[in-house]
């Protein structure tokens, strides 16, 4: 109990500095690379050039200014952005669920929003034409991917609001034991009704499956605006919501007694971390261990107080996905779906936690 | 529950007396003791010790001035204003509850966790004004847990842990203060602190109601008496008035005796069981012949 390590918590400015200090090296390092290196390397002048032309908005004509404005960086974008929103999402369930296994793949809430991306992608299987009318229905401009990214948040909000219903005890509690035991049960039964909407998608299954084993090839700006507008509403709500966040660590009664609207609170940061959450799923399928793993390694680092978790969270996550999907594009032979890369990398580290869990009862 | 903007609501406006006048409160309902019509006026600058067997509505009577529970019938005025129209900040500022039960689930600092007592004077943030500082380390002080206060909670004794609820309770600087068992895991030296630290904040002009088992601490330091029995409000009232034999036999089942204390200077209880009336007692052979 009183190893050198329990006495690593309390606001250390000097390392909250340090891992600032790594994290934003770590993201510039990895911008450089991920724009600049793959199937055909691009100079930094060559790079400037492109951003000075978009930004006096001038037409791109060069491939390798297309492909640096069209498909690395878009794609860079995209993985910072998905990792973020995981990254927020996993410490909101963590903090608001005090249960070190939550985030939003046991609880359901991935799966939720998996279904519902799914369901809509295989309707544009079947009937495109729908869809485009979709697009343009009205005055305002839908990009394509806004399409799945509605269906997940909706598929991830009625699975939530199910998982709540199931846990809920008589006196209107929320156990986290039961919470999680919901998810799983709500997983399984949405992950039946996927393999079911892949049954019915026919010759046309790969499209569904390709995009479920969670990758960032082909992604444009577009999605990289689905998560954006999703992320930074949820990032700001749960910043408002930090320091209450903290005392309900307490448990809610006695978050109350010291002036806590804990329901409200709660349902803010529900509501924040599974947009976040169904936004990064839409666009990038299934990342899984992601929004698990952060979350863990900075509180260990920084201590648990979300006023500084949150961010924190956020920027690693950003941080781990960017180097996830470099590695699979850059340093890997043949490239292999970013999702597989992570679930390979993160299982075990998730079995060590779990592992640690299970002799420290009560630590998170 | 907001009502009004209360963000920045300042620990000057909190009154600095709180009488709670309750009128006919029953609540029954789950696992918890019931409560049956119970009226009581708590008055600011006493002492007041809430007692009666496991089960008799101690803890729930606590939950329910602390709003954590509506009662379905009667009434809680604080100075003459229904608490059910108080936003939860302001209540916060009113009335603090040091609970029975805590669990530290991440490793927040002691410091960490009694500046969690000033919340419903902070902004958005958090950040800690001067004062705020100097009243954190104050109850930490008070309660000597300065040499713990970079400690992580979650590697605290239980009775370390338990003096950290307290000071979190003193740095909400309410007028009003409820203790579910504040003494339950504490030794002698360190409950008796507390209780002189409980006297001197009624004598502050603190509206302080403790619920403990000790009744023997109560017999020293309680100014003013409450005996809860199966939900019903038995008797209330000064110490020496309420403290007798007849009554303590009735509320706990079982023979007591009550005399005055030089050592202490308040009265000394002693108990012993109530003899059992007989019953015809069934012996195991006849039993087995009635097989």
């Amino acid at each position: 109990m009183t190893a050198p390590e329990a006495y690593r918590s309390g606001f250390r400015p000097g390392k909250l500095f340090g891992l600032a200090f790594f994290l934003v090296f770590a993201l510039l390092f990895l911008s450089w690379e991920s724009v600049s290196r793959g199937y055909m390397d691009v100079s930094a002048r060559e790079i400037w050039e492109v951003l000075k032309a978009v930004l006096n908005g001038e037409a791109l004509t060069s491939p390798g200014s297309l492909v640096v404005w069209e498909v690395r960086l878009p794609r860079l974008a995209a993985s910072l952005a998905v990792g973020a929103a995981l990254g927020l999402s996993g410490a909101i369930f963590q903090g608001l669920l005090l249960n070190p296994l939550a985030d939003p793949y046991t609880l359901g809430v991935s799966s939720g929003a998996a279904l519902g991306a799914a369901a809509v992608i295989s309707v544009s299987i079947v009937r495109p034409i729908e869809l485009v009318t979709l697009k343009y229905f009205g005055v305002i401009y839908l990009p394509a991917p806004f399409i799945p990214a509605a269906g997940a948040f909706f598929g991830a909000g009625l699975s939530l609001v199910a998982v709540m219903a199931l846990a809920r005890e008589k006196n209107g509690s929320l156990p986290p034991t039961n919470l999680i035991l919901a998810g799983v049960i709500m997983s399984a039964i949405l992950s039946a009704a996927l393999s079911f909407l892949k049954y019915l998608a026919g010759d046309q299954v790969s499209s569904i499956i390709f995009w479920l084993l969670g990758s960032f090839v082909a992604r444009t700006w577009a999605d990289f605006w689905v998560v954006i507008i999703f992320f930074l509403p949820a990032f700001f709500v749960a910043m408002f919501s930090a320091l209450d966040l903290n005392i309900m660590t307490l448990g809610l009664k006695e978050a109350r007694t010291l002036g806590v609207s804990t329901e409200k609170v709660r349902f803010r940061l529900l509501v924040a971390a599974s947009l976040s959450a169904s936004a990064a799923v839409a666009v990038s399928g299934i990342i899984g261990f992601a929004g698990l793993i952060v979350p863990h390694l900075i509180r260990s680092i920084i201590g648990p107080d979300h006023r500084t978790l949150l961010p924190f969270s956020a920027l690693a996550g950003a941080v781990l996905l960017a180097a996830a999907d470099w590695t699979v594009r850059v340093l890997l032979p043949g490239e292999i779906p970013v999702g597989v890369f992570t679930a390979l990398l993160a299982g075990p580290v998730f079995l060590i936690i779990f592992r640690r869990k299970m002799r420290e009862p009560g630590r998170v | 529950m907001s009502k009004t903007r209360d963000r920045n609501y300042p620990s000057e406006i909190a009154p600095a007396e709180a009488l709670i006048k309750i009128t006919g409160l029953t609540f029954d309902y789950g696992p918890q003791g019931a409560l049956k019509e119970v009226s009581h006026l708590f008055r600011p600058g006493r002492l007041y010790f809430l007692a009666g067997p496991n089960g008799a509505g101690k803890s729930t009577l606590l939950s329910v001035l602390a709003r954590l529970n509506t009662p379905q019938k009667g009434q809680i005025l604080i100075n003459s204003q229904p608490i059910s129209g108080l936003t939860d900040r302001a209540l916060a500022g009113l009335i603090a509850l040091a609970p029975q039960k805590f669990n530290f689930t991440l490793p927040f600092t002691v410091r960490e966790i009694v500046a969690m007592g000033r919340r419903p004077y902070l902004g958005r943030w958090g950040l800690l004004s001067a004062k705020d500082h100097e009243i954190v380390e104050n109850s930490l002080n008070v309660l000597n847990l300065d040499h713990l206060a970079r400690r992580p909670v979650t590697a605290l004794s239980g009775g370390e842990a338990q003096r950290v609820v307290v000071a979190r309770t003193l740095a909400q600087t309410t007028p009003a203060v409820l203790m579910d068992e504040p003494t339950a895991n504490l030794d002698v030296a360190q409950s008796l602190e507390l209780m002189s630290l409980l006297k001197t904040l009624a004598e502050e002009g603190r509206t302080v109601v403790v619920v403990s088992h000790d009744l023997s601490l109560a017999a020293v330091y309680a100014q003013e008496m409450l005996f809860l029995k199966n939900g019903r409000l038995v008797a209330a009232g000064p110490l020496a008035e309420t403290m007798t034999p007849e009554l303590l036999e009735t509320v706990f089942e079982a023979e007591a005796r009550v005399g005055n204390d030089d050592f202490t200077g308040g009265l000394a209880l002693s108990f012993r069981p109530r003899p059992k009336v007989r019953s015809a007692p069934v012996s195991p052979s006849k039993t087995a012949e009635s097989r």
